[in-house]
């Protein structure tokens, strides 16, 4: 009885890894390229957010005054630096690298322990407008 | 649906396996799915939002690292302390700091006006005090959490060279834009050169790139560049600045951070998992920003939402107007901990004209040393003693009042401040600490002296030699006193534990003891006449069961001969402090034998309501009772019952209710000082628990049992 209870736990644990392995490599094969239009500084344009996404401008947008934007920059190269506000007012940038998942899904990762890997959905991208899911 | 299509493939591979593995399999990808965070890489860890600022300063800086730890421990103590005593833990005296602003301009517009920079002052002085009119736009929800920081703001009068200043410097620079790279407080980058930091807040405006508004160093860093910088056109509510970031609040929420408060929604981008390290603020997602409407849910944190009106928050100038409670209790951590210097800076004091060091302290916040003080209003109310119930008074210079201890358990310790004014000479001088049973009605050197018995009406606690207080430093000595025996002076009534104490540094020994005036028989005037005599008769009122606060005092004469005796009700005339009347009523019983010296005095008095049964009602501010004589140690004990309204005020305030003895209209016996606290009696909001995660683990849960009870079925079915 306990033999076979074992096994039906052994092949449980086997089919798991078996299901874990085929999604990593399907997300893997469905990989595509980025818009060569989204490499580039954008920095958040939150006045124009709307209740499902995050707006985007460039950097040399000519925003209106703010106590300070959250940005980052993609790079064609797999490099990502992220912008975010610092503790003491100001920015404070963080080096990283960025993979696409599926078709639209940024994942970005940062080697430094100060900030966890995270990712966004890119709903379009144009030439001065980045437009992310919420 | 990507998952979908998975499952169904793997069903068709292994469709050969029995239906046992089937179910399993299944049930193993709805764990597997319904578990957190396995492939959402968004998600993040709990993470504390100032450990960033730890971790990437410490690639740079080991020992700035090691003091923000430093303070945040210190901090976290203190502030478990202070919580923990509830209404007593708030701080009670005022904090004046002194400011330099630092103009660095290119540009003559840069060159803002002293009227601007003025402007920004007083909006400090509003903020920081609670004094600002649209803090009646906080919503109902968290009024009861503004505070009242009791933290104010002035331009220097001293510079770090001893010589007079306006409190601003002013630069031209060639430098046509500054970055947040600190160039800006160096000479040697264009800038100017900070002044130290134990004395001054440094404040630099300047033109910065971009859409940089300011910045600020957090306690712990380097004296270089410790301070705030401010764009010119974010700084002050005239000149320069636009709307909507025209009202100051760019300066009130860097000092913020100068003060150790983090940013309200936790540094942790949008995540909410961070934290500003202050538990009355709700737990909040990412920055806010124009003036949202209230409520802004963001966390799981309705009904009330974000407290997007705090000034720690992104919003705009017209929407930020509040501190909590909270922030103010850790600013108050940094100005007994790592700031403790530039509370007792000298930067407000005039420089002298003569070289002499001058050994003084501070009667009130206001004093500057002058001899006779003509600017503070009472003499009992130094700051520059404060008793502790046990030895902790130069990390907590709040005042408690002292406590009797059995012999050989324990004592109380009594700190006091001494300054020195002069400008390069070290001073010293010997201090004498005496204690008295406290009345309105002290008189100098009797009974400090020790020459009035049964019972011991007070004595000297000891003597201490200053040591060298360099110039325009200070030093604080420690006394251990255990105070006589309450039960020595029973015919006191309820008012049997109150002392007061007394401090006068001689710096000669024989008369007049190298006081500017000799002393005579009224103390109040010795310590008006002398910078080197304080004097402290403040007494804490606890709370009653009903919310209600029970005062007691001693009124009388310990002169030689008879005086006339009128007693003034009152609340302080400073700036900021809240009045009693607005809060509750105050009900004063005279005793019988004073009530009917009043009477036969023919009831004379103002603003007054009598109630009967020896009682009468204050009803005013500056109400007084008259027309009696006192005759030579003659003293009566008095009863104050403060009785809150049922519609009070619902806000963290301390009143102050002064009893004040004159022989006539103009010269003043003596006093004393109650301290009511009253911390506003709702719970703090709770960081909401996120049900995502509940969700989560209850799917789990739920998915273990049912595979654990489909096997049992079968394996039973199958054997």
């Amino acid at each position: 009885m306990m033999k076979r209870y074992s096994t039906y736990l052994l092949g449980i644990i086997l089919l798991y890894i078996i299901t874990l392995a085929f999604l990593f490599c399907t997300f893997k094969h469905e990989q595509i390229e980025l818009p060569t239009v989204i490499f580039k500084h954008w920095v958040h344009s939150y006045e124009h957010d709307t209740d499902t996404c995050y707006i985007y401008r460039p950097h040399d947008y000519p925003f209106p005054r703010s106590r300070g934007r959250r940005g980052f920059d993609i790079k064609e190269n797999g490099e990502f630096v992220l912008y975010r506000i610092a503790p003491n007012d100001g920015l404070n940038s963080f080096s990283g690298r960025w993979k696409l998942k599926g078709v639209d899904t940024v994942i970005v990762g940062f080697k430094a322990e100060e900030i966890n890997s995270f990712s966004f959905r890119i709903i379009s991208c144009e030439e001065d407008i980045l437009i992310i899911k919420k | 649906m990507k998952t979908c299509l998975t499952i169904l493939y793997l069903i068709k591979v292994y469709k050969h396996i029995n239906k046992l593995f089937l179910i399993a399999f299944v049930l193993t990808m709805l764990f597997t799915l319904s578990s957190p965070n396995l492939f959402a890489q968004d998600k993040q860890h709990r993470k504390c939002g100032t450990m960033d600022v730890h971790y990437r300063l410490m690639k740079t800086d080991s020992q700035y690292v090691k003091n923000r730890i430093d303070i945040e421990n210190f901090t976290t103590l203190y502030t478990n302390q202070v919580e923990a005593l509830g209404a007593a833990g708030l701080r009670s005296g005022i904090v004046i700091i002194p400011a330099v602003v630092h103009v660095v301009y290119n540009t003559a517009t840069e060159n803002i006006s002293d009227a601007q920079i003025h402007s920004q002052i007083d909006v400090l002085n509003e903020d920081y005090r609670r004094l600002n009119s649209d803090i009646s736009t906080v919503p109902t929800a968290f009024q009861p959490f503004t505070a009242d920081a009791r933290i104010e703001f002035q331009l220097a009068v001293r510079d770090p060279d001893c010589n007079s200043t306006n409190g601003i410097t002013r630069t031209n620079t060639t430098v046509t834009s500054f970055t947040s790279n600190d160039a800006v407080k160096y000479s040697s980058s264009d800038g100017h050169d900070a002044w130290p930091r134990d004395k001054y807040l440094n404040i630099w405006v300047c033109n910065l790139s971009g859409s940089l508004m300011g910045y600020a160093q957090f306690p712990g860093g380097s004296a270089a560049t410790d301070g705030v910088v401010i764009d010119y056109t974010y700084f002050g509510t005239i000149g320069t600045v636009s709307s909507p970031f025209h009202l100051g609040r760019t300066t009130v929420h860097e000092i913020g951070h100068w003060l150790n408060l983090n940013h309200i929604w936790g540094d942790d981008g949008t995540a909410c998992t961070g934290t500003d390290n202050v538990d009355d603020t709700p737990n909040q997602s990412g920055y806010n920003t124009g003036c949202p409407s209230f409520p802004h849910v963001s966390c799981s944190n309705g009904p009330d939402g974000d407290m997007f009106m705090n000034y720690m928050d992104y919003v705009d100038d017209n929407c930020m107007v509040m501190f909590s409670q909270g922030q103010s209790t850790r600013m108050d951590a940094t100005l007994y901990g790592n700031r403790s210097d530039v509370v007792a800076s000298d930067g407000l004091i005039p420089p002298t004209s003569t070289a002499a060091a001058d050994i003084w302290s501070q009667d009130m916040a206001d004093d500057v040393g002058d001899e006779p003080n003509t600017i503070s209003a009472h003499m009992w109310k130094t700051d520059d003693i404060w008793v502790r119930k046990q030895n902790d008074g130069l990390t907590n210079q709040e005042h408690q009042n002292p406590e009797y201890q059995a012999p050989g358990f324990g004592s109380n310790y009594v700190y006091v401040r001494v300054r020195n004014k002069d400008c390069s000479l070290a001073g010293s001088g010997t201090m004498k600490l005496y204690w008295a049973k406290a009345s309105s009605g002290l008189s100098w050197p009797a009974p400090w002296d020790g020459s009035v018995l049964t019972p011991l009406m007070g004595d000297i606690i000891g003597t201490q030699t200053t040591g060298s207080v360099a110039s325009g430093g200070f030093t604080i000595l420690e006394f251990p006193w255990n105070p006589p025996n309450p039960d020595d002076y029973l015919s006191f009534g309820a008012d049997k534990s109150h002392f007061c104490l007394l401090s006068r540094i001689e710096t000669s020994g024989t008369p007049p003891y190298g006081m500017t005036f000799p002393e005579g028989t009224n103390l109040h005037d010795n310590v008006r006449n002398n910078n080197n005599i304080i004097w402290k008769n403040i007494t804490v009122v606890d709370e009653e069961a009903d919310g209600s606060r029970m005062a007691w005092g001693t009124v009388g004469n310990m002169m030689e001969q008879a005086v006339p005796v009128k007693l003034f009700f009152s609340i302080p005339k400073e700036k900021g402090e809240e009045s009693i009347f607005e809060w509750g009523r105050v009900i004063v019983n005279l005793g019988e034998e004073l009530y009917n010296k009043w009477l036969e005095g023919g009831s004379d008095g103002n603003k007054i309501k009598e109630l009967g049964e020896r009682r009468i009602e204050i009803l005013k501010s500056e109400a007084w009772i008259g027309n009696m004589t006192f005759e030579p140690k003659e003293l009566h004990n008095i009863s104050i019952r403060f009785e809150p309204y049922q519609d009070r005020p619902i806000r963290n305030i301390v009143f102050k209710f002064d009893l004040v003895q004159q022989t006539d209209e103009d010269l003043t016996m003596g006093g004393l000082t109650f301290v009511i606290k009253s911390l506003s009696d709702v719970s703090q909001p709770i960081e909401p628990v996120q049900p995502s995660f509940w969700l989560c683990y209850l799917i789990l849960i739920i998915v273990i049992i049912i595979f654990v009870v489909i096997i049992i079925y079968i394996l039973r079915r199958k054997s």
